[in-house]
C-alpha cells in the first residue's frame, strides 16, 4: 500500500488562543486504509482534518494529500478529497436530490453524469425513496446519511468523515457504519474522527489516540489494546501509601504495572479478573481500606483513560 | 468558475423561492407601504386643498380686455387675486420680488400694449401675413408643482377667449357689417342690421380661438433655479422600492450567517471553487430579486395606484435612464448586505445591525419624509446615504424627464457606495 496522505509536525494556533490546538501532528495514511483519529471534543480532530481539507492552513509543519502539498497545491487536493463534516452541511428546505444536485455541480458535474451520481449516492444511503423531500422533514439519521453522500458524488480518493455519528439513532449508526466498511472494500480511504471507541474499534485499520492537540498513541486498535493486557483496576486509596505495599502488589501474579496518584492506584493487569482477588488480600492485610473498585475492560476507553487520566467523554 | 456561479445562484433563487414568508415581506412590504404612503400623504404633495390660490396680478394694459382678464380672475372661485401690496399698486419688478422671496408663488403680468396688440392682430395685419400675439407672462415659483400651476394656465386661457369675444368680436362685426353695407352700395335696415349683429355675436360666444392672438407664457423670476418637485406617487413608488431592495440586505446577509451556522460554508469551501465564485454565486440572486422588486413596484405605480385614485406614475421621457440607477442601486443593496454579514457575528446582531442601517438610512436618504422638505442640514447629512442619491436619481427620470447622460452623476456615487460596501465587507468578512 502506498501513502496517501502524510503530516509532518503539523500545528495550528489560532489567533488569540494561549495554546496550539495541534501541536506537531505526524502521521500518514495508507490508500484504502480507515484511519481513525480518537479523542475528547476539543482535543484537535476537527482542526486536523481541516488543516488537511485545505481549510486552515498550518501555523507551522506541513502535509501532502494524494501527492499535493496542502499549501501549494490546494486546488489539487480539494478535487481528491471529500469532507463529510461534522455539522450537518445541507439546506433544510431544499430537497436530497436538490442538495446533491447543487454539491455535484460544484465539482463540475453535470447533465446523465451528475443524475447517475446523484442516484447512486442516494442508494448508496438507502434514500433513494426520499430524493424529492426536504431535508428538513428527514430525521437526524437520514440527514447525516445525505450529508455522507453529499461527500461522495465526485468520487475522492480520500473522504474526511468528521463525527458522522453524533446525534444519530442506532439503526442509522449502523447503516453508516455498513456504509463506511463498503465504500473502503471500494478501495476508498477514510480518515475518521470520532469520540465514540466502539466506532473507532470497529472501524479503523489504525487509530490516533489525539488529546489536547498531540497524538498521544497511534497503532492498530488491538495493538493499543493490548498493551494494557487484560485490563485495569481502579483501587481507591488513601492518598499515602507505604512503598513496600505498592512493591507487593507489582510482585502479584498477573499484574503487570502499578501507579500511584492522588488517592487512586492504578493496576494493570493480564486478567483483571484473576489479580483483583490478590489484591484484596494485600490490602486487607495490611488493614488499610479500600474507598472504592472498579475494573475496567480492556478497549480503546481504557486505553485513552490509561493514556490521559480522561475518559473520553468528559 | 461560471458554472459554479450558476449553480449557487440558482440553489440559492430555489431556497428563496421556498421561503413565502421571506417572500412576501419583501415584495409585500414596499407594496403596502407604497400604498399606504402614497394615499396617506396624498394631500402633502397637492396643491393645497381647499385654500384659494393667491395669485399676484399686475395689470399694465391700457385697454380694456386686460381688465376683463382680472375681473374674470377676481371671480373664479378658488383663486384670489392681489392686484396690490403693502398698499401699492403691484408691479412687475414687485410681484417678482414677492415670488422670489417665496411670499407668493404665481402672478399675472397684463402687458401695457395687451389689447392694442390684439386689436392690431385682428383688424391690422393682412391676411397673408402672420398676427402678432398678444402675451400674458405667468411668473411662478420653480418649486410650484404643475398641478398648481395647469388651472391657473388653463383660466386665463379661458378669461383670454372670453374677453376677446366680449372685447373684439363686436367690432369685427360691425366692420363686416359695414363692408356688406358698402358692397351692396345702400345700408341695411337698421333693424336686419341689428338682427344680424345680434346673430352674430351669439354664434361667436361659445366659440373662436384666441389661440392664434393670445399667448400665456410660463416664466420664473430671473434668478430662482428651475426645480420640480414630486408628486406623492413619484416619491413613495420610488422611496419605498428603495426601502424594500436595501431590506434584502438583512435576508442576504442571514443567508450568509446560515451557510455559515450550518456548515455548508465549509463544505463549499472544501470544494474546488474559488471565494470569489462562491460570494457572486450568493450575491446574484439577491441582485436579481432586488431588480424583479423594482420592476414589479414601479408596475405597481404605473397600473395599480390609478384604480385607487391616485395618480399613475408617469415613466419620464428617458424611462431606460431607470436601468443604470436600479443596477446601480441593486448593487449598493446587495454589498451592504455582504457588510452586515461580515460586521455581525449573530442572527440577532443581523436583526440589530440591519434593521439599525436600513431604517436610518431610508429616514435619512429621504424615503419616509421628502428630503425636500427636510432643513438644509439634514439634506445634506442625508447625502450619506445610497437611498438620497437613488431617489434623486429616480425622480430626474420621472419628474424632470433626464436621460441618461443627466444621471451618471447618481449613478457614479451609487457604485461608490457598492465599492465601499463590498470593500468594508470583503476586509471584515470571516471565511470561517
Amino acid at each position: 500500500m502506498s501513502t496517501i496522505v502524510e503530516a509532518n509536525q503539523l500545528v495550528k494556533q489560532y489567533p488569540g488562543s494561549p495554546e496550539p490546538a495541534v501541536r506537531g501532528a505526524s502521521f500518514t495514511i495508507q490508500q484504502g486504509e480507515i484511519f481513525g483519529f480518537l479523542g475528547p471534543n476539543g482535543a484537535g480532530k476537527t482542526t486536523s482534518i481541516s488543516m488537511l481539507s485545505c481549510l486552515l492552513k498550518p501555523t507551522d509543519g506541513s502535509a501532502t494529500v494524494a501527492g499535493f502539498d496542502i499549501i501549494r497545491q490546494s486546488a489539487e487536493v480539494k478535487r481528491r478529497i471529500g469532507l463529510v463534516p461534522q455539522d450537518l452541511a445541507l439546506y433544510p428546505t431544499l430537497s436530497a436530490r436538490d442538495n446533491l444536485s447543487y454539491f455535484g455541480r460544484i465539482y463540475s458535474l453535470r447533465g446523465s453524469d451528475l443524475r447517475q451520481r446523484v442516484d447512486d449516492a442516494l442508494k448508496l444511503v438507502g434514500l433513494s425513496d426520499r430524493a424529492g423531500d426536504a431535508i428538513e422533514t428527514f430525521s437526524g439519521g437520514m440527514k447525516r446519511r445525505v450529508n455522507i453522500a453529499a461527500g461522495l458524488l465526485h468520487r475522492p480518493e480520500v473522504l474526511f468523515l468528521d463525527e458522522p455519528t453524533v446525534g444519530v439513532d442506532p439503526q442509522s449508526r449502523n447503516f453508516i457504519f455498513e456504509n463506511v466498511e463498503s465504500l473502503n472494500q471500494d478501495g476508498l480511504t477514510v480518515l475518521y474522527t470520532t469520540h465514540y471507541m466502539e466506532e473507532a474499534q470497529r472501524l479503523c485499520d489504525r487509530v490516533a489516540i489525539i488529546d489536547q492537540g498531540q497524538i498521544i498513541a497511534l497503532d492498530t486498535p488491538k495493538a493499543l489494546i493490548n498493551s494494557l493486557g487484560g485490563g485495569i483496576i481502579h483501587l481507591g486509596v488513601p492518598p499515602e501509601m507505604p512503598g513496600s505495599l505498592i512493591a507487593e502488589v507489582e510482585r502479584l501474579p498477573n499484574v503487570q504495572g502499578v501507579a500511584h496518584k492522588d488517592g487512586k492506584l492504578e493496576i494493570t493487569a493480564q486478567h483483571a479478573q484473576h489479580a483483583v482477588i490478590g489484591v484484596i488480600e494485600v490490602f486487607n492485610a495490611a488493614d488499610i481500606p479500600i474507598t472504592s473498585l472498579e475494573i475496567l475492560e480492556p478497549n480503546l476507553e481504557t486505553v485513552f483513560l490509561h493514556l490521559t487520566g480522561k475518559r473520553l467523554r468528559d | 468558475m461560471i458554472r459554479q456561479i450558476l449553480a449557487t445562484t440558482w440553489k440559492d433563487l430555489k431556497i428563496l423561492l421556498k421561503d413565502s414568508g421571506g417572500l412576501a415581506t419583501l415584495f409585500l412590504m414596499p407594496v403596502m407601504f407604497i400604498f399606504v404612503m402614497t394615499l396617506a400623504l396624498g394631500g402633502l404633495f397637492s396643491d393645497g386643498g381647499d385654500n384659494p390660490t393667491e395669485i399676484l396680478v399686475v395689470n399694465d394694459d391700457t385697454g380694456t380686455i386686460g381688465t376683463q382678464i382680472v375681473e374674470g380672475l377676481r371671480a373664479t372661485e378658488g383663486f384670489a387675486v392681489e392686484t396690490e401690496w403693502g398698499g401699492a399698486a403691484l408691479t412687475r419688478a414687485g410681484a417678482e420680488a414677492l415670488i422670489a422671496d417665496q411670499e407668493r408663488s404665481i402672478a399675472v403680468i397684463i402687458p401695457a400694449d395687451f389689447s392694442d396688440t390684439i386689436q392690431q392682430s385682428v383688424f391690422d395685419t393682412p391676411t397673408d401675413e402672420t398676427p402678432q400675439k398678444a402675451q400674458i407672462d405667468l411668473v411662478v415659483d420653480p418649486a410650484l408643482s404643475s398641478q398648481f400651476v395647469g388651472p391657473v394656465k388653463g383660466t386665463l386661457a379661458g378669461l383670454s377667449q372670453q374677453a376677446f369675444m366680449t372685447g373684439v368680436a363686436p367690432r369685427g362685426i360691425d366692420l363686416f357689417l359695414d363692408q356688406i353695407d358698402q358692397t351692396a352700395g345702400a345700408p341695411l335696415p337698421a333693424e336686419d342690421r341689428e338682427a344680424l349683429r345680434e346673430q352674430a355675436l351669439r354664434s361667436t360666444a361659445g366659440g373662436g380661438d384666441t389661440g392664434s392672438v393670445v399667448e400665456v407664457v410660463q416664466m420664473h423670476p430671473a434668478g430662482m433655479e428651475i426645480e420640480q418637485f414630486p408628486n406623492s406617487v413619484q416619491q413613495n413608488v420610488p422611496g419605498w422600492t428603495l426601502f424594500g431592495v436595501f431590506f434584502i440586505s438583512q435576508t442576504l446577509a442571514t443567508s450568509l450567517l446560515e451557510e455559515k451556522k450550518v456548515g455548508t460554508f465549509r463544505r463549499l469551501l472544501v470544494a474546488p471553487m474559488s471565494r470569489a465564485a462562491l460570494l457572486l454565486g450568493k450575491l446574484t440572486p439577491f441582485l436579481i430579486v432586488n431588480l424583479v422588486q423594482i420592476v414589479l413596484m414601479f408596475a405597481v405605480g404605473v397600473f395599480i395606484m390609478p384604480l385607487v385614485g391616485a395618480p399613475k406614475l408617469e415613466l419620464g421621457l428617458h424611462p431606460e435612464a431607470l436601468i443604470p440607477i436600479s443596477l446601480a442601486t441593486s448593487l449598493a443593496a446587495t454589498g451592504l448586505g455582504l457588510l452586515i454579514a461580515a460586521l455581525a457575528k449573530t442572527a440577532e446582531q443581523i436583526g440589530g445591525i440591519g434593521s439599525l442601517l436600513v431604517v436610518t438610512m431610508a429616514a435619512l436618504g429621504g424615503v419616509m419624509v421628502p428630503r425636500f422638505v427636510m432643513p438644509d442640514f439634514m439634506q445634506t447629512v442625508g447625502l450619506i446615504t445610497p437611498h438620497a442619491w437613488a431617489l434623486t436619481a429616480y425622480q430626474d427620470v420621472l419628474v424632470r424627464g433626464y436621460d441618461v447622460a443627466r444621471i451618471l452623476p447618481e449613478v457614479a456615487a451609487l457604485m461608490g457606495f457598492a465599492v465601499v460596501f463590498f470593500g468594508v465587507a470583503l476586509w471584515r468578512f470571516r471565511w470561517d
